[in-house]
């Protein structure tokens, strides 16, 4: 099918709309519908959007990635990562590690992303092998029984609960290593 | 393994395990995939990664699969080698993301020769280990890509102890697993159940969506149901919830199939009827009839209104009708009037000599 609007490019997006009882049809390629959409003649579909586009709104501070980092996020402005070059205003904008060094140094600013994601921020899947030897373990084991001792105390049992149960398969792998 | 220069003809032809169609319920869970998201310690993620850096990952990646024999052998295709056919081809297989079919430095895949494995080098994340099986075998298509991630493993994965294995995205972040599967609900679609279903989905954390369009609008009914979240849960009980899932809607789809052709059984059966004849003797079939022709007469055939076609049939049918899949056949690129014939084409091939019940 050819697009209903320049009949030249292969129509890509199709949309069906309510407007009062009539319901219209628009057959259109990418270079049209973002075309129309920027006129205001179709609704915005945000095509191509990254997936970054909406989990930036996930983010502690001000939503857009233009005006960087008000008063209450200045500490945070000036993170970037030693070894991708990452920094922070551009990590909120794509909503993308750089690599694993960016995870530990934008973590903490990030507040609970991975909670508003996931619901959980707690690892209890398989640990590839290089990571299970026994110093490592034994510190994820501390870090673990930290974590644990915050859930109960802010009343989180649920989360307290997923956190045990990660403990008990960290002390588990430690025994059958060590 | 060796790096080979690959035909678009010779990946239509290649077999995929799960168009057989034997696993657990294949009728109506057609097929389903694991997928595993994972990056090496030692290298920025591709997005941020000079072409040199993505040449050396892929270098890395190819080397550790050229030389463990304990994984199936798997062939490695560099993306920037294959036409648009092939790299169409590979996609509308799902063997490679429309993202890496774009090609680059360093991107490239790696295949077994069944069609069950797939490597994606140099995606959103350095690794994407995919499983393709047919049916409800989602915990052995889990074997297969952890097998294969036991292998890479030793190259040094980004992990971290307590959020897991580290990805790009965060949404991936925990295991990097996404289990899914696709499922054909045409009586529930019929019966307008499938609101329903993706909102009960969502609540327990996991995604449908529709396979060619979406919604409940799906051309064909089809469905794809898979994990929302990757963090938090095991692999184990994420696998579980979407084996488990997927198992109630077939049962549903029985039902409703079942509850349809009590209160419908006759305009059901006239629009099966009136679907195997345009398959038999329509001369252009675009591409969505194509794939609501599919659906209604594969779900009619396995109520025993229509004839019996196996299942690895319709399953191919699905990719023959394919834009890639047919172009590669035909050779030469087609138009859209020459791709809708042709479409007629390999329905009437196929169908204009199979028997029908009832013979005079």
């Amino acid at each position: 099918m050819k697009c209903g609007r320049c009949s030249g490019r292969d129509a890509e997006v199709h949309i069906r709309q309510q407007k009062g009882k009539e319901v219209v049809e628009y057959h259109l390629c990418r270079d049209c519908a973002e075309q129309m959409a920027k006129d205001g003649l179709i609704p915005d579909m945000s095509f191509d959007f990254p997936l970054e586009s909406f989990l930036s709104g996930l983010f502690p501070g001000p939503a857009s990635g233009g005006q960087e980092d008000e008063e209450g996020n200045s500490a945070l402005a000036g993170l970037a990562c030693g070894r991708c070059g990452l920094d922070h205003s551009a990590f909120r904008r794509s909503g993308k590690y750089g690599c694993s060094d960016c995870f530990a140094i934008f973590h903490d600013s990030l507040g609970p992303l991975l909670r508003k994601i996931h619901g959980f921020d707690i690892h209890r899947g398989i640990r590839p092998k290089t990571a299970c030897n026994a110093a490592s373990c034994a510190d994820d084991a501390e870090t673990l029984r930290e974590e644990l001792r915050q859930a109960i105390e802010k009343e989180e049992y649920e989360r307290a609960a997923v956190i045990r149960d990660r403990i008990r398969g960290t002390d588990g792998d430690h025994e059958n290593r060590s | 393994m060796e790096i080979m220069k690959t035909g678009a003809r010779e990946l239509a032809d290649s077999p995929l395990e799960w168009l057989k169609g034997r696993g657990e319920s294949s009728d109506i869970v057609f097929s389903c995939r694991v997928r595993l998201a994972r990056n090496l310690e030692r290298f920025v993620f591709p997005w941020r990664a000079d072409p040199a850096t993505l040449n050396a990952i892929a270098d890395t990646i190819r080397a550790r699969i050229a030389s463990d024999h304990s994984i199936k052998p798997l062939r490695s295709l560099v993306i920037d080698s294959l036409d648009p056919l092939a790299r169409g081809i590979l996609v509308e297989r799902h063997l490679v993301s429309p993202a890496l079919a774009r090609g680059g430095p360093g991107r490239e895949a790696a295949m077994d020769e069944k069609g069950i494995l797939s490597v994606m080098v140099n995606e959103e994340d350095h690794i994407r280990i995919q499983a393709f099986l047919d049916g409800l075998r989602i915990h052995d298509a889990w074997k297969a890509a952890r097998e294969a991630d036991q292998s890479l493993e030793d190259l040094g994965y980004a992990f971290d102890g307590k959020s897991g294995f580290l990805t790009t995205c965060p949404t991936n972040m925990g295991t990097g697993l996404r289990a899914s599967v696709m499922i054909h609900l045409p009586a529930l679609s019929v019966l307008r159940k499938i609101g329903r279903i993706v909102a009960d989905c969502g609540r327990i954390g996991l995604t449908v969506r529709g396979m060619y369009g979406e919604g409940s609008d799906s051309a064909g009914s089809l469905f794809q149901v898979s994990n929302q979240v990757t963090l938090g849960q095991s692999e184990e009980e994420l696998l579980e919830k979407v084996y488990g899932v997927a198992s109630g809607l077939v049962d549903k789809e029985r039902s409703a199939r079942t509850q349809l052709m009590d209160v419908k059984g006759s305009e059901l059966e006239d629009k099966a009827w009136r679907a195997w004849g345009l398959l038999r003797y329509a001369r252009i079939v675009d591409r969505r009839e194509s794939l609501e022709l599919l659906s209604i007469s594969r779900m009619a055939s396995e109520m025993d209104i229509l004839p019996p076609v196996p299942a690895i049939i319709w399953n191919r049918l699905l990719l023959d009708i394919q834009q890639a899949h047919m172009q590669a056949r035909a050779d030469r690129p087609l138009g859209a009037e020459e791709l809708d014939a042709r479409r007629a084409d390999v329905f009437r091939r196929l169908f204009e000599p199979l028997p029908e019940t009832g013979a005079i």
